[in-house]
């Protein structure tokens, strides 16, 4: 299980954005690196740490807001 | 029994190229290293403002029909989706400019990626109902007309480009056979709105992962071949990541996959043909060696096949 913390920090390295900018409210309207490439970084970024079980997750691909990422990530307890 | 070979291969890429650092130059906003890293690709190839589909058709099938007897050719399939105009096919439009005979089955088909292995499914299908033994088949795309400035996403990954080649009808030990997935859930995974080519990668490269390796085994079943039988494995060259990700999750000998997407970038449709094109020229495919062809993308789509080179 990973925290919100890895949450916020895969999002950061994804976007190449300083973690302080990341909020729970974060969105793709926030960042324009947040385009399909950013997002792809983001989800290889949390596939990395959760081990390969990210990209397993089919609706991830889809979620272009912090608060969506953490709400699938819980769903499937992966989230702390 | 009933097979098809590929021959005459040739392709014209757009003529614009433009190299990792024009594009580093370009948009200073873009992490291009980044970019990079993901896609592999060095150089991409534009289609100039007097190149379009037809145009880059048009040349790669005059060098395919260079030293082939086109009075032969009883059929002509154009893969496109990117054409100039919507109507008349580009098929139609290029039976008349090559001179081909008017006795001649004439149809473009709207795929992208997975649309060369379509494509040869199609003909196979003219073959073995006797309405057609030699085609001319053209892949051909300029996603570059539909892209607009800030499409991040499209402009560090597409190429310009069309291949042409000849298919025959050949008699073989055993028919070919194909496998085929499409899912229309994934249609805004990769869709064209207002002149404007929009790409959710992730969700391809997710629909690709998943869905490939079940394809691959399924043709290799089909066949009744293990992976090692395979010696050459020409996927469609999507970018780094996919190829490589593909490459890991099936296992497969990485020597027996060749790329080409470092030098000319995702040429959409006409990628398959192209490193077909490349191994021929680089006399890396011999005859009677088994080549899995896997293609796709935009649909979402994706086909495969196993041909025997000849």
């Amino acid at each position: 299980m990973i925290s919100y913390k890895d949450v916020f920090s895969c999002v950061s390295k994804g976007l190449k954005v300083n973690i302080k900018k990341i909020t729970i409210n974060s969105s793709s309207k926030d960042f324009e690196q947040w385009d399909s490439l950013g997002h792809l970084d983001i989800m290889l970024n949390l596939d990395k740490i959760l081990k390969g079980k990210a990209l397993k997750i089919t609706n991830i691909s889809e979620a272009y807001s912090v608060k969506e990422i953490v709400k699938i990530l819980k769903s499937k307890k992966l989230l702390k | 029994m009933s097979g098809l070979s590929i021959s005459n291969l040739a392709s014209k890429l757009g003529s614009i190229k433009i190299t990792h650092a024009q594009l580093k130059k370009k948009y200073p906003k873009w992490d291009m290293d980044n970019v990079k890293k993901k896609t592999g690709i060095n150089r991409l190839y534009i289609a100039s403002d007097k190149e379009d589909v037809f145009s880059l058709s048009l040349n790669a099938c005059k060098k395919t029909l260079k030293n082939f007897n086109k009075k032969k050719i009883d059929c002509i399939i154009v893969v496109t989706q990117t054409a100039k105009n919507k109507l008349p096919s580009v098929s139609c439009m290029l039976q008349n400019e090559l001179n081909l005979k008017t006795k001649i089955i004439a149809l473009d088909i709207g795929l992208g990626c997975s649309g060369f292995v379509y494509a040869l499914a199609t003909i196979n299908s003219f073959f073995l109902s006797n309405i057609a033994s030699t085609a001319l088949l053209v892949c051909s795309e300029t996603y570059s007309k539909f892209l607009n400035k800030k499409n991040r996403t499209c402009r560090t990954v597409f190429s310009d480009a069309a291949a042409a080649c000849i298919i025959k009808k050949v008699n073989t030990m055993n028919n070919i056979n194909f496998t085929f997935l499409s899912d229309g859930s994934g249609a805004n995974d990769l869709i064209e709105i207002n002149k404007n080519i929009e790409m959710k990668g992730s969700n391809i490269f997710n629909f690709t992962t998943k869905h490939i390796p079940i394809l691959f085994n399924q043709i290799l079943k089909k066949n009744k071949l293990k992976k090692e039988d395979i010696d050459h494995y020409v996927f469609h060259q999507a970018s780094k990541l996919v190829i490589e990700s593909l490459s890991e999750i099936l296992k497969l000998n990485k020597k027996k996959i060749y790329i080409n997407y470092d030098k000319i970038g995702n040429t959409l449709s006409s990628s398959i043909p192209i490193v077909l094109e490349n191994l021929k020229k680089e006399k890396k495919i011999k005859k009677d060696q088994k080549v899995m062809l896997i293609g796709f993308g935009v649909g979402l789509s994706a086909a495969a096949t196993i041909i025997n080179w000849s």
